[in-house]
């Protein structure tokens, strides 16, 4: 890009009109380029096949740009380098970074985590005194009715038995049995009745309505005596 | 629970479950959450997968998101970690905001990180943008768009020296 224009020109330019005429940006071209003509234009056919002659600078001259230049160009470099190592750095971090920054976040989490898990440990702890102690008083009140149930039973059963005894007395045994059968047939029980309109029951199979009311009138009677004489 | 009564619905609408804010680490791959139907202590627990489970899958769609129901007698979340390593939560008797914010303060990512994510995201998505670090460094690119002026000169009507050119 260089070679085909005068480099002294350029210097010029550039010490005249500062940055924006820097080569290496391009801009000094645009500053030109339609000082005669646009630049898709093609080369004039009257220019077409010229070949122009090579510049000739002087020779010492020449040498000096080149060593200049070539300054120039490795400081460029060295600077660019600098600045992309420099960004690249700012912008990505290396793996081991990376690695140990997750490791740390999560030596972190995890201490977090163990923290919340005791403060948790200790809340359960709390609530399953607290259940078992619930639970504890459940059984004791359940042991309590069960006695409590159990006595009453047992002085049911009490109860019971003494009455079982107290009619054993009456009992027929083979002992008493001759007795029992003689007084059984001394006493013959008769379960028949009979009822009137008026509600006067008859026992027996052989009771007579006209006795019954023989005792009704009985004791009428003896009712309005005892009224009087009191 | 009826489709559209109480308030319950609302984890169907798409702007409830944008709105969760717990956005795993890159390394929590299963997220597992053991609890039962009945009792005080699951409470919390119970209430977390109802009300943020649905934002937690929606918010993680790489994330594995499992429930277990009635197999354990206290209620905890497990999670498994990229690098074989998992993480138990106790949440016994704790309310589900409790859980909520000791999840998002141990396992998910920050809310700067999510903006920075965001913003990448954006940059990334977004194909109308042009300019250093995106897909297109100029919008010239684009068949169609007015070259840029330092390849071709704009049209005519265009350029101040014609268009305020003193014609007289």
């Amino acid at each position: 890009m260089f070679s085909r224009i005068n480099p002294g020109l350029l210097i010029n330019l550039q010490s005249t009109f500062g940055r924006d005429c820097n080569p290496f940006l391009g801009t000094f071209l645009q500053s030109v380029r339609w000082a005669r003509k646009p630049i898709w234009a093609p080369v004039a056919k009257s220019k077409l096949f010229r070949i122009p002659e090579r510049k000739k600078l002087p020779e010492d001259e020449a040498l000096e740009l080149r060593r200049l230049y070539n300054e120039y160009r490795t400081h460029c470099k060295a600077v660019r380098q600098l600045i992309c190592k420099e960004y690249a750095a700012s912008v990505e971090e290396s793996p081991s970074v990376i690695n140990s920054r997750i490791d740390d976040d999560l030596s972190q989490a995890i201490k977090l985590n163990e923290e919340w898990n005791k403060e948790v440990a200790a809340i359960r702890e709390e609530r399953l005194t607290l259940e078992a102690e619930i639970e504890r008083e459940k059984n004791l009140q359940y042991m309590i009715r069960a006695e409590q149930e159990n006595e009453e039973q047992i002085k049911l059963l009490d109860e019971i038995v003494k009455a079982e005894k107290e009619k054993s007395t009456t009992f027929i045994t083979p002992d008493n049995l001759d007795e029992a059968i003689e007084f059984a047939l001394a006493n013959p029980v008769d379960y028949n009745f009979a009822i009137d309109l008026k509600g006067n029951i008859v026992y027996g199979r052989k009771g007579k309505f006209e006795e019954v009311l023989m005792k009704q009138v009985e004791e009428l009677n003896e009712k309005q005596v005892a009224a009087s004489s009191s | 629970m009826p489709f559209m009564k109480g308030n319950a619905p609302i984890r169907r609408t798409l702007k409830y479950l944008e709105a969760g804010k717990l956005v795993f680490k890159e390394g929590v791959k299963i997220f597992s959450i053991n609890y039962n139907t009945s009792g005080p202590h699951h409470k919390g627990a119970r209430d977390f997968v109802f009300w943020y489970v649905p934002q937690i899958q929606y918010k993680n769609p790489e994330v594995q998101v499992i429930t277990f129901k009635n197999m354990t007698p206290s209620p905890f979340i497990r999670c498994f970690l990229d690098s074989g390593k998992e993480l138990l939560v106790d949440i016994d008797s704790r309310s589900k905001e409790e859980v909520h914010s000791h999840i998002r303060r141990v396992l998910c990512k920050t809310d700067e990180q999510l903006a920075q994510e965001a913003v990448a995201m954006e940059k990334k998505d977004n194909p109308a943008n042009f300019g250093k670090g995106y897909a297109r460094s100029c919008i010239c690119e684009i068949p169609g768009q007015v070259p840029c002026p330092g390849v071709v000169p704009l049209p005519n009507h265009m350029r101040g020296k014609f268009k305020h050119a003193d014609n007289s």
